[in-house]
């Protein structure tokens, strides 16, 4: 179905025959004349389902998921040895974005995905005792570091997915890698692996301080 | 999915808008098009729907300008 098989097509709101650069009339008008007088109510249907195919049991692999997302993070940081302060400087972040249908929102979906991954990585904390959380207002109060990143830079290129004109998905996935690249930059920094987020002055201090009596051992 | 209707119908964006949810127009959804993959599970859908309304407006437009199909 389509304009192939009819040799008419639609161009910019406007009805067009194949060789012919004069418009046959316009699409709100065809619209409107086949609600009235024709009568009829023009309504599309369009379903999409995920496969989600189940694990084989002898391999344990399976075409689980649709469309895996890739991303890269780099973090630069630096960190305040007397306080253990990490402050993070830039952060680059690469991902592949498929077709950008609306780049303004990709990019806001970018940033904004990394600044919660500065959240998750440096501040939020959810203090908990026997099952109980003892802070409940923290995802509120601390949710910004108390400085802001200088600049941050995105890549984007182009790939084949199945997705709506080799869309892809472009959420969780910019959140995920920020944490751990900003770790990594602290190890490379001052020489210690966080293993705990976030990564408070505190924490960090600690792990400094730990590292610096085996040091001396 | 204003964008991609547009673009599948080959009509004006502007002409476009996105309703809020309503269950008496669109199904109930268990887990499907939300998050990271509501662009590729309600755009494929929305792709289709477009091409499904599409159809009927180019086949009205064949008979309107007597046109046959030729397949």
């Amino acid at each position: 179905m389509g304009e192939e098989t009819v040799h008419l097509r639609i161009m910019d709101g406007k009805i067009f025959e194949e060789g012919n650069p004069e418009p046959l009339g316009d699409l709100r008008d065809l619209i409107a004349e086949m609600h009235r007088p024709l009568g009829l109510t023009l309504t599309g249907k369009g379903s999409y389902h995920t496969r989600g195919v189940p694990l084989d049991p002898e391999t344990g692999q399976s075409h689980v998921v649709d469309l895996y997302l890739f991303a890269t993070q780099v973090a630069e940081v630096e960190v305040d040895p007397v306080t253990g302060l990490v402050r993070v400087l830039n952060i680059w972040a690469a991902h592949d974005v498929g077709k950008a249908i609306h780049p303004l929102n990709v990019e806001g979906q970018i940033e904004g995905g990394v600044h919660m991954g500065l959240g998750f990585a440096l501040t939020e904390e959810i203090v908990r005792e026997r099952g109980k959380t003892l802070n409940p207002l923290s995802l509120i109060t601390s949710c910004s570091p108390p400085w802001t990143c200088r600049r941050s830079s995105r890549l984007q290129w182009k790939s084949r997915t199945s997705g709506p004109f080799g869309a892809r998905g472009i959420g969780e996935a910019t959140t995920i890698p920020t944490a751990a690249a900003i770790a990594n930059a602290v190890f490379n920094a001052v020489g210690v692996k966080m293993q705990e987020l976030p990564m408070t002055p505190e924490k960090v201090l600690r792990a400094i301080k730990e590292k610096g009596k085996e040091g001396r051992n | 999915m204003a964008q991609i209707a547009a673009e599948e119908i080959g009509a004006k964006f502007e002409d476009f808008w996105v309703d809020l949810p309503d269950t008496d127009l669109s199904p109930v959804d268990l887990y499907g098009a939300n998050a990271t993959r509501i662009t590729y599970v309600a755009g494929n859908a929305v792709k289709e729907a477009a091409a499904d309304v599409k159809a009927q407006i180019l086949s009205r437009a064949a008979a309107k300008w007597e046109r046959r199909p030729s397949t």
